[in-house]
């Protein structure tokens, strides 16, 4: 399965500028995803990170990496009331800085799913050489408890 | 522990270095999981969780933390709880 940016929206809630996915190549539900960020010297994090060096957050590759797999956890969107929140990141390596003009190819892959945890294996590359990769750990939360204070 | 529980404590124990990389030499059966000895949080308990349902068909969602306090007191449960 594919998806563009407007079937994309229909999956996830993130919005620009905090949209870290643009185009779905590959598709296979509740099992791994292959998809698309292109870097742009217009992103608004490179007016500050760094002024005369515009390297991308490796935070935010693990944000672009969380998207993807958001959108291969079957139904995750269909009870308005149960969301996936990422819970762990393990093991990130950032080989290879990413910058302006660099077209990120994000890759997530299903290792684990197991009494609503679902943990993947995920990547970034450029033009096949990696750049990031590392595991993601998601679990279900109901929305009311996201925002109780225990 | 008898034959039965020792296999299960040995899975649960395997799920505990591969998951959650912790050292085997610490993971004693009696070892206090969540307190001093190994210091685990409520995050790794969800990954506990999700091991033992996928090694064991056995689902502890919600079960009060007595029973995660140790290696021990884990395969006990699982134990008593298989194939219901």
């Amino acid at each position: 399965m594919k998806m563009n940016i407007l079937d994309i929206n229909k999956r996830i809630k993130q919005r620009p500028p905090f949209q870290m996915v643009e185009r779905v190549d590959e598709l296979e539900p509740g099992v791994y995803a292959k998809g698309i960020k292109n870097v742009s010297v217009n992103e608004p994090y490179f007016a500050g990170h760094f002024p005369d060096m515009p390297v991308m957050p490796g935070v935010l590759i693990i944000e672009s990496l969380a998207q993807l797999c958001s959108l291969v956890i079957e139904g995750g969107a269909d009870d308005p009331d149960t969301v996936y929140v990422l819970l762990k990141a393990d093991a990130f390596k950032f080989v290879k800085a990413v910058v302006p003009g660099d077209t990120l190819t994000l890759e997530a892959k299903v290792t684990m799913a197991a009494a609503g945890l679902y943990k993947f294996a995920v990547k970034a590359s450029v033009d096949g050489a990696l750049r990031a990769k590392g595991e993601l750990s998601f679990t279900a939360a109901s929305r009311d408890k996201l925002y109780s204070k225990d | 522990m008898d034959a039965k529980q020792r296999e299960i404590a040995d899975k649960i124990k395997k799920i505990l270095v591969e998951n959650l990389r912790l050292p085997e030499e610490d993971l004693t059966d009696d070892a206090k999981l969540f307190g001093d000895d190994i210091g685990l949080d409520s995050v790794d308990s969800l990954e506990i969780i999700a091991g033992i349902d996928q090694e064991f068909g056995v689902s502890m969602m919600g079960v009060d933390r007595e029973h995660f306090q140790t290696i021990e007191t884990l395969s006990k449960y699982v134990m008593d709880n298989l194939d219901k």
